[in-house]
Formats: C-alpha cells, structure tokens, sequence
C-alpha cells in the first residue's frame, strides 16, 4: 500500500470512526435520528474515501496490469519510474526497479533458454530428418539386398547342379541395423563380385566345354574315358563306331565293350586284365597293343591299335584314357605296300634270273667255246645283271625297313669269325685292286646275340664300299674288338674319302658322293642307308671320320646285349 | 628260265622233263616216277604251295626243290613246312649253284 493509500485510509477512519462513535452513543441515547444524521455524513465521507481509495487501487491496479503486460510482452520501461515517483515514493521506486533489473535479468535467461530450445529442436528436426532418410536408404538396400540374394541363390543352384553339392543359403530377413547396413553394403559388393566371377566362370566353363565337345568330335580316333573301376566315364562316336556300341549307359563297365577282342596277329581272345585299358586302371602306362574286334557292322573284323594312359591324382590311379585308332586302312594299305614291292620285285627279278643263267651258261662253254671278245662282251651283260639283281635286293630291303617288316632273328654270333668270313668273300677284288688289307679280328671278343645276316650284310657293305672306293694299291684295314659293353667294329681305307658339302647326307636313300658317283658310275646309293637302318634297329650305333682325297674311317657299335628278336615276314637280303 | 636249267641239267647228264603250270606238274607225278622235282612257286593254274600240298595228299615221297623270286621268309618257310626240301632264289643263285644243289640232293 501506497502512503497515499495509507493517509487517505487514516483520514477515512478518522472520520468515521468517531461519527460511528457518536452515532453508538446517540443509539444508546435513543437519539437514532440524530445517530442517523451524525452517521451520514460520515458515512457519505467514507464511501467518499472509499471511492477514492477505490479509485486510486483501481488506478494502481491498471497500471500494474499495465506494467505486467508490458514485463509480459518484454518491455520493462514499466519498471522505471519517473524521478518525481522516485522521489515521493523512493521505497516503491527501489522495488520496482530491483523488480526490474530481476525480470530482465529472467527475460534474458528465459530468451537463452528458449533461444537454445530452438537450436535443441532444429537439431532434432534435422536428425530426425536424417534418420528418415537412413531408414528409406535401408529401405532401399534391404530390397537390393534381398533381390541380390535371389540372384545369388539362382546362382548358387546352378552351382549346385553342376557340382552335385547342397548348399545351405541362410535366410535374411531381419531390417538391417545401420552397422548391419554397412556390413550389408560390404557384402553386396562382394557378392556381386562373387556372382560376376561365377557369371565369366560360368562362360568360360562353358566356352571350354563346347571347344572340348568339337575337340574330341574331331578327333579321327576313339576315345574311351574309364573310372579307378573302369567304369566307362566318357566313349566318343568313333569308340562307339569301332567298337560297335550305339549306346552306353553311365555304369557300363569297360569289360562289357571290349569283350571278345583279339590280338591282331595270333587272333586269339585276349583276357581283359591284360589289355592296356586294364592296364592303365591299375597305374601303368601302356603303349599300342594291336587288336582284332569283330562287331556286327564289321563281321570280319576290324583293326585297332590301342593306347592306355592312367588318370593320376596325387600320385594315385582315378581312372584311364584309352585311344583306338582304326588301322584296318593302314593294314591293308601296308599289305598292298608289300604285295606291290614283292611283285615287283619278283616280277624284276625272273628276266634277270633267265639273262644271268644263260650267261653263266655261255660263259662256261655250254654253247661252244667263245673268243675273247665274245667272252668280255658276255662279262659285261653278267655284271650288269647282277648290279641290277644287287639293286632290286637292296630296294627289297630299304622297302621292308621303311615298313618295318623284317626279321630279326637273334643267336649267338661269333662277330671275328663273321668278319673273317667276309673279308674271305672279298679277297678276289682285293686281289684285282692289289689292295694291302689288313684285319686285326680280336680273339677275346665276345660273342653277340645277333642275326647274323644282318651283321653281315653291315660288314659286307662296309668292307665292299672301302675295297671299291680305294684306288689302286692302296690299303683297308679291318678291326673287330670288345669295347667296354659293346663290340666295336672299324674299317678304315685310303680311298676317295667323303666330300664335306657330302657328308651330312652319306647315309640317305640313293645318296652317293660326287667324287664316288665319278669314280664309279655303279652303286645304289642305298648300301650305307641300309647299315645304318640295320645298326639303329639293333640299337647300335655308327659314325664316321673322313677327308677327301686322304679316306675314311668307319665305327660300328654295337651293345652286347644283342639284338631283339623281331617277328617279321620278310628278311634282308 | 625253265628251258635254261632245262639245257643245263641235261648239259650236266641229268634228264630233265619241264612242264609250265602246277597242274601239269601234278598230272606228270601221277604218271611217271621222278627222282626230284624242282618246282616254281608262281606259276598259272596252280602255284606252287598248290603243287606242294598236292604232292603231299598224292603220298609222293619225291624231293622237291623250290625255286622263286619270291625272297619272303614265310614263304620259304611255309614252303619248308609243307615238304619242301631245299628253298633257293633264283636271282640270287648262280645256275652252277643249282646244279650242284641237285646233285647233292640225288646224292
């Protein structure tokens, strides 16, 4: 209360105070009337300062509500007041100005706490707005992921069908978590990576497979594929057709197709365990063996030339590979071949069998005594012939190397008295040419299993060659030793010698040095291409050494584990 | 050929009578003893292994001389195998080669 308020309050009860004094005396006194009018006019004076004091509470409160609506709307100037105000009411004014500088301190703090709400709720409005995006993102990923997840299991199965294994995919259905989301991510990528390796996988698996098909369609011979049981895994058409099987089931084991094949040569059955096939299964490497098969499309059999691999893993057999290649063509054309030369040959041979025996006839007087000239006249022809007779023997035996048809027929050889033998045969040429010979035939050597046509036909040429390509006077030299575990044999002359621009071509077919082929237009060319046919076969070995014009030196080795019997049906002449 | 040996064996002293096919060779056989046939492998009408096998199943216990052209070691065996009992080819033998072959056979 204002000490206006305060004055005006004391004044008002003063003065009624006593009228209503009085007014109490006047009614104990039974002076109503006069307590009536002692009362009114203080009553009237009351309601008087009543009204004012009304009048000036009610102004106070106005300007309270005014000053509160203007510390409400955040104008303080309400709480300065005027230096009269501050002077007539000092107490009030310093109320009211600590009432101030207390709200505006409030209003301050009131602002920075709304101001910092703000920053509070934009901050959760963005977050919010972040994390409803993050949502509609894992929304997005999760689809992805579950559409990868298809797709990896298509995948996956195809896998499957191809490998013949289960696989397990576990099932994603859970919404990610935002690290789940990351891991997610990670994983889709590499999954993708995964399912685009398995996509060119894929391709190239089967790029391979078809270049495999249209490898092994192309290929002229059959192949058989068997497993560690021999259990046939693969059989390609030619197999089927030279085997006469049009359909194979999975399990069909190889002793099914093969039953009831031969040997080539004998024609009798041969037991499956001895077969290269059979063979293979069990580790071993087999090399051709020929067959006989008789199918029904092939009633008189047909050809086949077998070879077996094993399939190794890890050092252990898993299966086998067998070719087959049809040699019922190359059989007869190698029959044709020789039926040709042999005909030929005999066809060659029968006018110059009948020249060389009227010749011989002639010659030893069974016509008459002839003169010198008749004499040499005939010599010539009997040469002649019988170069030509030398000639068609040696094409007979180049024919029968190159196709590999001769017979080795092996037994104990006594090389030195082989070799002293020839040299004997020679002795009238070596006479006529007057050439010094000289042979050191070594006693100690041993004897060789070995054919001994064969042997002969490589000492012949050589001694032949070197007494007929030495001039006259000049000397050849035989030498027969033991040398570690071969024979060596050695025959050197003084003769023509071998031009260099020749020598890398002595031994080949119908080949004949220059100086040698003007020397003497006679020879084959074929002797040297026959010896060392004859020295390899018998896995020896021969070189030479020579110089034009000075002679040549030739070394045969042969090992004396001797030669291999070798079943042929025709034998070198 | 056949007329050259023919001429060289009876130059030699022997008789010779020469016949040109297998077949003929046979017919002779039947009718006449011989001391030794020498006998051709390729001939018409019947070959030689023909004449060998014949011989044979005729029980003539005649020598025979294969003579040929044919130089194949089956064939010389075959022919061996089949009662021949000497193998000679021509082109390679000198004509007095073959007599004396014969005579050692006759021997």
């Amino acid at each position: 209360m204002t000490i206006r308020s305060k004055a005006i309050t004391f004044v008002s009860l003063s003065a009624l105070v006593p009228c209503v004094l009085a007014a109490v005396l006047l009614v104990l006194a039974d002076r109503a009337l006069w307590a009536f009018l002692v009362c009114v006019p203080g009553i009237i004076w009351a309601l008087f300062l009543a009204w004012v004091l009304g009048r000036t509470h009610r102004r106070v409160l106005q300007e309270l509500t005014a000053r509160a609506r203007d510390v409400v709307s955040g104008n303080l100037t309400a709480f300065r007041v005027s230096d009269d105000t501050h002077r007539a009411f000092p107490a009030y004014a310093e109320q009211l100005a600590a009432v101030g500088t207390a709200l505006e301190a409030r209003f301050e703090e009131v602002r920075q706490q709304v101001a910092e709400q703000a920053q509070e709720i934009e901050r959760m409005t963005q977050h919010v707005a972040e994390a409803k995006h993050e949502q509609d993102r894992m929304s997005t990923v999760l689809m992805e992921r579950e559409y990868t997840m298809v797709q990896l299991k298509r995948s996956l199965k195809e896998l499957q069908r191809r490998c013949g294994e289960e696989m397990v995919l576990p099932e994603a259905t859970t919404v990610p978590t935002e690290h789940d989301a990351a891991e997610m991510l990670h994983d889709k990528a590499a999954m993708l990576n995964v399912l685009e390796d398995l996509e060119e996988e894929k391709s190239l698996l089967a790029t391979e497979k078809a270049k495999d098909e249209a490898i092994l369609k192309s290929i002229g011979d059959g192949l058989m594929v068997v497993d560690v049981r021999g259990r046939i895994t693969f059989l390609n058409e030619i197999a089927k057709e030279l085997l006469g099987v049009s359909f194979v089931d999975p399990s069909t084991n190889m002793s099914v197709v093969l039953k009831g094949i031969r040997d080539a040569k004998s024609e009798a059955e041969v037991s499956l365990e001895t077969l290269p096939l059979a063979q293979a299964v069990q580790g071993k490497s087999v090399e051709k063996q020929d067959l006989l098969i008789r199918t029904p499309d092939a009633p008189d059999g047909c050809y086949i030339s077998m070879t077996a691999t094993p399939i190794m893993v890890s050092g252990l057999p898993m299966g086998a590979v067998a070719t087959f290649r049809d040699m019922t063509k190359e059989r007869e054309i190698d029959r044709a071949k020789t039926e040709f030369v042999s005909l030929a040959s005999h066809q060659l041979r029968t006018p110059l069998s009948t020249i060389n025996w009227y010749a011989e006839m002639l010659l030893a007087g069974d016509a008459g005594e002839l003169n010198d000239e008749q004499r040499t006249y005939l010599d010539e022809v009997y040469q002649g012939n019988q170069r030509m007779v030398d000639l068609i023997n040696s094409l007979l035996n180049v024919s029968r190397l190159e196709l590999g048809t001769f017979s080795v027929d092996p037994e104990d050889t006594d090389v030195v008295a082989l070799a002293q033998s020839v040299l004997n045969e020679q002795a009238p040429q070596v006479k006529e040419r007057d050439i010094q010979l000289s042979a050191t035939l070594d006693p100690s050597t041993p004897h060789l299993y070995a054919d001994p046509k064969l042997l002969r036909m490589v000492l012949q040429n050589l001694i032949s060659n070197a007494i007929k390509y030495t001039p006259i006077g000049g000397s050849v030299s035989v030498k027969v030793e033991p040398s570690g575990d071969a024979i060596s044999m050695r025959v050197a002359d003084t003769g023509l010698g071998i031009p260099k621009e020749d020598q890398g071509r002595i031994f080949s077919k119908l080949f004949r040095a220059t100086n040698a082929r003007e020397s003497d237009t006679d020879g084959t060319g074929l002797g040297l291409y026959i010896v060392r046919s004859v020295v390899e076969h018998s896995d020896g070995t021969i070189r030479f050494e020579s110089e034009e014009g000075k002679g040549t030196v030739f070394y045969v080795e042969l090992p004396l584990r001797g030669m291999t019997k070798r079943e042929g049906t025709r034998t070198l002449s | 050929m056949a007329r050259a040996l023919q001429i060289k064996l009876q130059r030699e002293g022997f008789s010779a009578t020469t016949v040109f096919n297998g077949a003929a060779a046979l017919e002779m056989v039947s009718k006449e003893s011989y001391d030794l046939i020498m006998c051709d492998l390729i001939m018409p009408k019947m070959d030689g292994f023909h004449v060998l096998e014949g011989l044979r199943a005729q029980g003539s216990t005649t020598p025979i001389m294969i003579m040929t052209n044919l130089s194949q070691e089956e064939d010389r065996q075959k022919a061996l195998d089949m009662g021949a009992c000497d193998f000679l080819v021509k082109s390679d033998t000198p004509i007095a080669e073959i007599i004396a072959r014969v005579r050692k056979l006759l021997d």
